[in-house]
């Protein structure tokens, strides 16, 4: 199976006033074509910074990329250039944290669907008599569908602060859904949303993804959420990748204690919910060794020392720990 | 808010800003140490026809008084005569009004055209050479007289190169007066001859106008536009490929332009004012010559009318802004 996504010791660093900020600290990843794969991690694990690396949307001044590649679809996405340029909104699109802002608010939301249409999707069928126009809004008008947007006529006049929170994820997921991607990024995509509209949104995904094969890279905080679609989940710590499990090791067989901790910390019917103590490691001065040991109850002294090497069993679980649990043990007590 | 309560709420203040605007003016005449009496009456008067003068024109009686009058006069339609030019003051500012206008709205469309696309690129490109030349160039023209900029430019595109002649509104015979805006009249005769006339003699004073008022324009529209490069929607749609050149002259000059408009109808407000000067020096037949000759004769009634004149326009000219506003970014509208 070759990879759609291939990411290769990536090392990311935002220059700030206090020096620069270690964002992410030799990440590797890959997705394979039509898989689901979740970013899971603290405010400032990197995942949102690594999700916009792949889109060439960083905030350019001030981002400095050390090391590394990213691969999408066979074209260097860090200095391809103009290859990589027309894979971005056409083989790879983008769902972003929070639609509101992400609208331009002064132009209705019909013209900012038009304007992906006309510049990132493949050129519509025309018709016999049909003009491009009017095969562009067609074609529009059936991705509303297909997002479950009932009335889309009336929606495309309307103003972007005119739609619910839902709605406009719903646009969102159109106008990523629209160039026909191989695989779509999105960025925390339900974190401005009610909870019963996140698990709309969810399964709006998962089946989306499934019915078209596009592949989905979905970085969140929330394991719940990162539960109900994902074919694998990357657990990042600081930077780094702590954990990377494979569906059928989802809860019950995480090896890391970030990943245990995090599952702890999860409110449930029945137990306390644990907190992890401590603050996550600056960016800016990070721990040497491994970047958890400060809040990590197994550490000893190797992981204030040396960095732990990720070790991969067959199933594809992936676990970087010096003291990582026992593959079958039971992580109901941390 | 729609269309009709902006226009209604703005007509509500409209006439206690005028009220205001004209008590003000009428104590400050009244303050000048001048007595229009002895003036009026000529320069040969005696005592005793100085005295009849100040009683005929009321000039003995309580300040409020005469207020109270003038303003009688007035909401019958009478601004009284000038006592310099003896005609009815309301026939001055009719004759006078257009040829002011017609300079004022060449000169701050002209500032449009060159602050707009300047203040886009001098933010695109910003701290780049192109960028501190602008800012430095409107800098200086901001700071700079405009009397002085007016005479530079007769002393190079008249005096020496010859291209554009030094003053005046027109060479020959002024068309048949429809709108009195002497380029449209000129144009509705179909004498092409006469429209070219007097679009040379619109250059020079329009474009001492539109230097700073370019300038200003350009300086907002450059803090707009880094406002809009780095909001959220334009990393969206970076991220989405939209082509560069639709992001920027399509999106962000839409939402630079709310504040650019703003900018502009101050510039159209202040060019009303500021053409005093400009029209001295370029003997342009409008209200700037009638308001300062009014000023250095002491003809109180004619110093009124300009007054109120200038003060109709600017209302006029801050509704049109507001209703413009609400073209540019239709959110508050219903």
């Amino acid at each position: 199976m070759t990879a759609l996504l291939e990411i290769r010791d990536l090392c990311l660093a935002f220059r700030t006033d206090k020096g620069p900020a270690q964002v992410l600290d030799g990440v590797d990843l890959t997705v394979a074509p039509g898989e689901i794969v979740g970013l899971v991690g603290e405010s400032g694990s990197g995942k949102t910074s690594l999700a916009r690396a792949i889109l060439g949307a960083l905030p350019v001044p001030q981002a400095e990329i050390a090391s590394g590649r990213i691969r999408l679809d066979g074209v260097d996405m860090l200095r391809g250039g103009k290859a990589a340029e027309s894979l971005r909104g056409r083989v790879v699109t983008f769902v972003p944290q929070d639609p509101l802002d992400s609208f331009n608010p002064l132009f209705r939301v019909g013209t900012q669907l038009a304007d992906i249409m006309r510049y990132r999707a493949p050129p519509a069928k025309e018709g016999r008599f049909g003009n491009a126009r009017h095969a562009r809004e067609t074609a529009i008008l059936e991705m509303l569908d297909a997002v479950q947007l009932p009335q889309s006529r009336a929606l495309l006049d309307r103003y972007p602060h005119q739609l619910s929170g839902g709605q406009r994820q719903r646009v969102m997921l159109a106008m990523a859904l629209l160039p026909q991607p191989r695989m779509i990024i999105a960025d925390e995509p339900t974190a401005a949303l009610d909870v019963t509209v996140q698990v709309q949104i969810l399964g709006l995904l998962r089946r989306i993804a499934a019915e078209r094969g596009v592949a989905i890279l979905f970085t969140t905080h929330d394991l719940g959420a990162a539960w109900e679609i994902c074919d694998r989940i990357i657990v990042m710590y600081a930077g780094q990748i702590a954990e990377i499990l494979p569906r059928t090791a989802f809860f019950a067989k995480s090896r890391h204690p970030y990943t245990r901790m995090l599952l702890a910390s999860l409110p449930e019917p029945g137990r306390e919910a644990i907190g992890i103590s401590g603050e996550s490691a600056s960016p800016l001065s990070p721990p040497p060794g491994c970047r958890f040991h400060p809040r990590c109850p197994m550490a000893s002294d190797i992981c204030r020392k040396a960095r732990p090497l990720p070790s991969r069993s067959e199933d594809g679980h992936l676990v970087a720990c010096h003291h990582p649990w026992a593959a079958a043990s039971s992580p109901a007590h941390v | 808010m729609n269309a009709y309560s902006v226009v209604a709420n703005r007509l509500v203040w409209f006439l206690p800003t005028l009220l205001g605007l004209l008590a003000v003016v009428f104590v400050l005449a009244r303050i000048v140490p001048s007595d229009p009496a002895v003036l009026a009456a000529g320069e040969n008067a005696s005592a005793e026809q100085v005295q009849e003068t100040r009683d005929r024109l009321g000039f003995d009686r309580p300040l409020l008084e005469q207020f109270v009058e003038y303003l009688r006069e007035v909401a019958r339609g009478d601004l009284g005569t000038s006592v310099y030019t003896q005609q009815p003051i309301i026939r001055d500012l009719a004759e006078r009004l257009p040829a002011t206008l017609e300079l004022t709205f060449v000169g701050v469309l002209a500032a449009a055209l060159i602050g707009v696309p300047l203040g886009v690129l001098s933010a695109l490109h910003r701290n780049s050479w192109l960028d501190h030349m602008l800012r430095l160039a409107s800098v200086l023209l901001i700071g700079v007289a405009p009397f002085w900029i007016a005479m530079q430019l007769q002393m190079l595109f008249s005096m020496q190169l010859g291209w554009l002649p030094l003053s005046g509104r027109i060479d020959d015979v002024a068309p048949e007066a429809v709108t009195s805006l002497i380029t449209i009249d000129a144009l509705l005769a179909g004498d092409l001859q006469l429209f070219l006339s007097a679009l040379r003699h619109l250059v020079l004073p329009a474009l001492t106008l539109a230097l700073p008022g370019g300038a200003v324009v350009m300086r907002f529209t450059r803090t707009a536009v880094l406002d809009a490069v780095t909001s959220p929607s334009v990393a969206y749609q970076t991220a989405m490929g939209l082509p560069r050149r639709v992001i920027v002259w399509k999106y962000i000059l839409r939402s630079a332009l709310t504040s650019t408009v703003t900018q502009l109808g101050l510039v159209f407000g202040i060019s009303i004012t500021g053409a005093v000067v400009i029209e001295a020096v370029f003997e342009w037949p409008g209200l700037g010559t009638y308001a300062a000759r009014s000023i250095l004769h002491s003809d109180y009634n004619a110093v009124m009318g300009v007054t109120l004149c200038a003060g109709i326009v600017f209302a006029i000219s801050n509704l049109l802004v507001d209703l413009l506003q609400m073209v540019i970014d239709p959110r508050g509208v219903k």
